[in-house]
């Protein structure tokens, strides 16, 4: 027996993987079952006949002595050549650090799995025994400060490995039977081979049944009971919806539950996948294409390349043509839907309408599909998009909030129908439909436009109101507010506040110049040469048609007058939902105090 | 009024960035300023200057930043300079893509950047960084091979662009000065997938298009372009990457793809506030129509879905390459002496000049694809 000495720093890479690279001890569970996978597929390839069988059996602290496990297979098992050849993997890995490919080969596979038992145990035992032609039985003793003996055993064990550890400080956790239980069952539940976990007398298959879409069921019924089971079992919650997913030329099956609610964007994507029947990772959403986060996979795939720290996967050509199936599948189901069952599909549109928006902004096809459904917040209420299309030739919305509430206002009386184009994917969707639809027409509006369809004044009610006009102007220069005079329905509406787009940003501009150095106000000056020029960039459109305003135009006084103009200005702005700024806040409270001091000194003031 | 700011900044919180969300940021502002809340107004437009960035919204960035960087000189203990510097970078690439800020007001605002990043102990690579940035825009070559190795060498810290974005900024300076295997040499691990960070590599896969042409590589640009297009599709703050794939789909002569990507993304351009963004645009656009009209000597029109914003739209839909050719001709000649004004030469309208001349460099990549 000779004692030899690993080739560099161990306690180096353990270090590394349990703190860079694997999310937590509990993965050696992980590491341990995908050794003796590996080592039951060789066995599997050289003897068709034979049963493999993987156990895991604790065994319980006593007397001073700490807690162990034996993790055993009767896979291929290990030459004594093949022990020298998983040494020297982990003396390679040791120089290179854990940052480049996994060896893909079984032997250098099981050095590195071998690696994380050392974040639970200060030695690990390996005994032996090659399935191979006349192999002897091995026993490999390695401890964490790099040193490791190898001897030949007296007494053969039958072809496979166990694996000894003994429980360190730290790590009692697991090694306690429930806890294994649970990290057996959560990392091994797909496999194909029976995996016992065992503590003294009492023993458990901790995978009986595979998993429920690899069954056959007496009927499509069944088969979707079970499924939506077997979620509310993985996720402990219920779903909407199950969608099977059998995509075999891309090398997945398992199984994709749809969402009862809407994530909102700073939910992370919890999933359950499996890399060729072993637990992966909960994280690898970029298997999905970016518009599915409605759902929730449990998915196994025999194709795809983990990264090295097996939290995603390879962002490669198998992973591009894999994340198109299952959009595909997907898609396909939500077409099916349509044509099955209309009315889940118009519940699922309620719950997941982002998602639906998001894919047909996406895909021409199924924006076609959907485009009728989807719901639509309007100036003459809430519709659906086919309810509008029957109604109109013409898709005519605004694209904020502030535009759908200044058009409101005026809309329905003007026999308009506007979108509220406000809303996430709203006016991409808009803005796409003319090129999904031959005969489609949009129309994006300004609420200026709609002063432009306003009744014009004939040439004698237009010298009635000029005097009225040129002073509101005056009154309203101040305000960057240009004033005009037209007809429009409602009649009660006595005035109409318009800012353009290009009104808005200037806007803005002028409240940051307010406050910015002479360097940053001269090239917001340069930005909007326009608004630098004193010029209106606002409109204030009077209602000829309303009886205060008719008032108004026989009034004298110019004081009274510029008060009542102030006054309807920011009443206008109120109407229109606009945030007062601190000079219009004045304005509306003196505007207030004059009316009422006016109202109780009755006679009006000459001017 | 405190209950509506309060919960328009809880819808906002829960969105993801779009430009309804900026639209959202910015009726809050409206509302923060009106209650004289500072604080709010402050942190909405900080949410604004990085919404209105990644959106492609510049002027926005700009409206913002001013804004805060006055709230901060007036009360540094409030609003500490330290936290504006970062966004003092986007600010300033923003600020280059209009040509009414003149050359002086670039060269000051990127003084003040430099004094303010000296005072908080920041590494000067990003202002060698926006120096090669600047200069390559007003063909300042001298500039560029002054300042491009000083931004090489120059330490990484906290302020430094990440190393993706940084690397991707180099990619495009290699090619501007025209040393196209470094540049690709520079691009391998973007290109390879092992570097990247939210935008990157979305614009190289779409950056290093003609290089690989001219090399040669024929086969990785398709694939790129492939892979590339999809990324950047459809978004406005991505339009001139979209413009580097219609041309390199002009220059392999993939024409009806090309006519696909114009007539999907016209609207965007046409909208874009940047002019920069025009102009790169129209200038990939007008090789299309140049490039049509050379090649299909029978066909001189097409019905083309196109925007009714288009000066030029028609009911029927139906345009004719010269036409379009013009009106694209015209609108870039206008930019480009905008641009060419400010810089002091001729490169802009040079590069609209030169565009037969460059379609045939590319003869050699067309006959081995």
């Amino acid at each position: 027996m000779v004692d030899h000495h690993f080739q560099v720093n161990l306690r180096g890479i353990i270090d590394l993987l349990s703190n860079h690279l694997y999310k937590g001890p509990e993965v050696f569970v992980r590491e341990l079952l995908q050794n003796a996978v590996d080592a039951i597929r060789a066995r599997e390839a050289l003897d068709e006949e034979f049963q493999p069988q993987i156990s895991l059996e604790l065994v319980r602290p006593r007397a001073g002595k700490p807690a162990s496990l034996v993790v055993s297979e009767n896979g291929i098992g290990l030459t004594e050549d093949e022990i020298h050849r998983f040494l020297a993997t982990i003396g390679e890995s040791s120089k290179r650090g854990i940052d480049g490919e996994r060896p893909s080969d079984f032997i250098g596979q099981f050095g590195i799995g071998l690696l994380s038992c050392f974040m639970v145990s200060e030695t690990i035992v390996v005994v032996t025994r090659s399935a191979k032609h006349n192999a002897e039985t091995i026993e490999w003793r390695g401890n964490s400060d790099g040193t490791y003996t190898i001897r030949k055993l007296d007494t053969d064990i039958s072809p496979g490995t166990q694996v000894y550890l003994t429980c360190k400080e730290g790590g009692e956790d697991y090694f306690e039977l429930d806890r294994l239980t649970e990290l057996a069952q959560y990392y091994g539940g797909l496999l194909p081979y029976p995996i016992h976990v065992s503590c003294g007398k009492s023993s458990k298959l901790i995978n009986p049944e595979p998993p429920p879409w690899r069954e056959e069921f007496a009927s499509e019924r069944d088969r979707h009971q079970a499924l939506l089971k077997y979620g509310r079992q993985v996720f402990n919650e219920k779903f909407f919806d199950v969608i099977p997913l059998d995509l075999a030329n891309v090398g997945i099956d398992g199984v994709a539950y749809i969402l009862s609610y809407a994530p909102t964007a700073t939910a992370k994507a919890s999933h359950r996948i499996y890399l060729k029947d072993m637990f992966l990772n909960e994280t690898s959403d970029n298997v999905l294409p970016p518009w599915a986060f409605f759902v929730r996979l449990v998915l196994n795939t025999r194709k795809l390349k983990p990264m090295a720290s097996r939290e995603g996967f390879q962002e490669d050509a198998t992973l591009r043509k894999t994340r198109q199936a299952l959009g595909n599948c997907l898609r396909g189901y939500l077409v099916n839907l349509s044509a099955k069952d209309p009315e889940k599909l118009i519940r699922l549109i309620a719950i997941h309408h982002l998602t639906i928006k998001s894919l047909a902004v996406a895909d021409d096809e199924f924006y076609r599909l959907v485009i009728d459904w989807l719901p639509i917040e309007t100036s003459a209420g809430e519709m659906t998009v086919g309810e509008y299309r029957s109604q109109h030739d013409v898709l005519r919305y605004v694209t904020t909030q502030e535009q759908f509430q200044q058009i409101s206002q005026v809309a329905a009386a003007q026999d308009m129908c506007v979108i509220n184009g406000c809303y996430v994917y709203m006016s991409e969707l808009l803005e796409k439909y003319p090129h999904v639809f031959d005969e489609g027409r949009i129309e994006q509006l300004e609420p200026t436009d709609i002063i432009d369809s306003f009744g014009e004044l004939d040439e004698a009610e237009e010298a009635e109101v000029a005097d009225f006009v040129n002073q509101a102007d005056i009154t309203l220069r101040p305000f960057r507010c240009h004033a005009e005079i037209k007809k429009f329905a409602p009649a009660d509406l006595p005035i109409l506040y318009t800012l353009s787009g290009e009104g808005r940003f200037f806007r803005s501009v002028e409240q940051s110049k307010d406050v910015a150095n002479p360097l940053w106000s001269s090239m917001l000056d340069n930005l909007t040469p326009k608004a630098a020029s004193g010029g209106p960039f606002a409109q204030i459109c009077f209602n000829f048609q309303n009886r205060l305003i008719r008032r108004l135009l026989t009034v004298k006084s110019r004081k009274v007058l510029q008060r009542t103009i102030e006054t309807l200005y920011v009443q206008s702005l109120l109407l229109g939902h606009y945030p007062l700024n601190s000079r219009e806040m004045k304005l509306l409270n003196d505007g207030l105090l004059s009316m009422i001091e006016l109202a109780l000194n009755v006679s009006e003031d000459p001017a | 009024m405190k209950n509506d700011l309060t919960e328009l900044r809880g819808r906002i919180n829960s969105m993801w960035r779009s430009a309804t969300r900026v639209a959202l940021i910015e009726q809050a502002i409206l509302l923060a300023d009106s209650m004289n809340d500072i604080r709010a107004g402050y942190d909405l437009r900080t949410q604004l200057a990085s919404d209105a960035t990644f959106e492609g919204f510049p002027e926005k960035v700009l409206v913002a930043y001013s804004w805060n960087l006055a709230q901060s000189d007036r009360d540094p203990e409030k609003f500490p300079e330290s936290n504006l510097l970062w966004n003092y970078k986007w600010a300033i690439s923003s600020l280059w893509q209009f040509p009414q800020i003149t050359r002086q007001q670039l060269d000051d605002s990127l003084a003040d950047l430099t004094r303010r990043y000296q005072r908080n102990g920041g590494s000067m690579r990003p202002v060698y960084n926006l120096r090669c940035d600047i200069a390559t825009l007003l063909g300042d070559r001298q500039a560029v091979l002054d300042n491009f190795p000083l931004w090489r060498k120059a330490p990484r810290d906290h302020l430094t662009d990440c190393e993706a974005c940084d690397r991707a900024g180099m990619v495009s300076t290699y090619r501007w000065l025209g040393q196209y295997r470094r540049s690709l040499q520079v691009a391998k691990p973007i290109l390879d997938r092992t570097m990247w960070c939210h935008t990157v590599p979305h614009t190289t896969y779409g950056n290093v298009l003609t290089t690989l042409l001219r090399v040669g590589r024929v086969q990785d640009a398709a694939e790129f372009h492939a892979i590339g297009y999809p990324m950047v599709r459809n978004q406005l703050n991505y339009i001139d990457t979209v413009g580097d794939h219609l041309t390199y789909l002009v220059l392999v002569r993939e024409l009806s793809l090309a006519l696909k990507v114009f007539e999907t993304h016209f609207r965007l351009a046409l909208a874009a506030t940047s002019p920069l963004d025009r102009f790169n645009f129209y200038l990939s656009a007008l090789l299309l129509f140049v490039v049509l009209q050379t090649t299909s000597s029978k066909v001189r029109k097409r019905k083309l879905r196109l925007p009714e914003t288009f000066p030029l739209w028609n009911e029927q839909g139906s345009y004719e390459y010269a036409q379009l050719a013009d009106w694209l001709q015209t609108e870039a000649t206008a930019l480009a002496d905008q641009f060419d004004q400010r810089a002091g030469n001729r490169d802009f309208q040079d590069e609209l000049d030169g565009l037969v001349e460059f379609d045939a460099e590319f003869e050699t990549a067309r006959k081995s694809a």
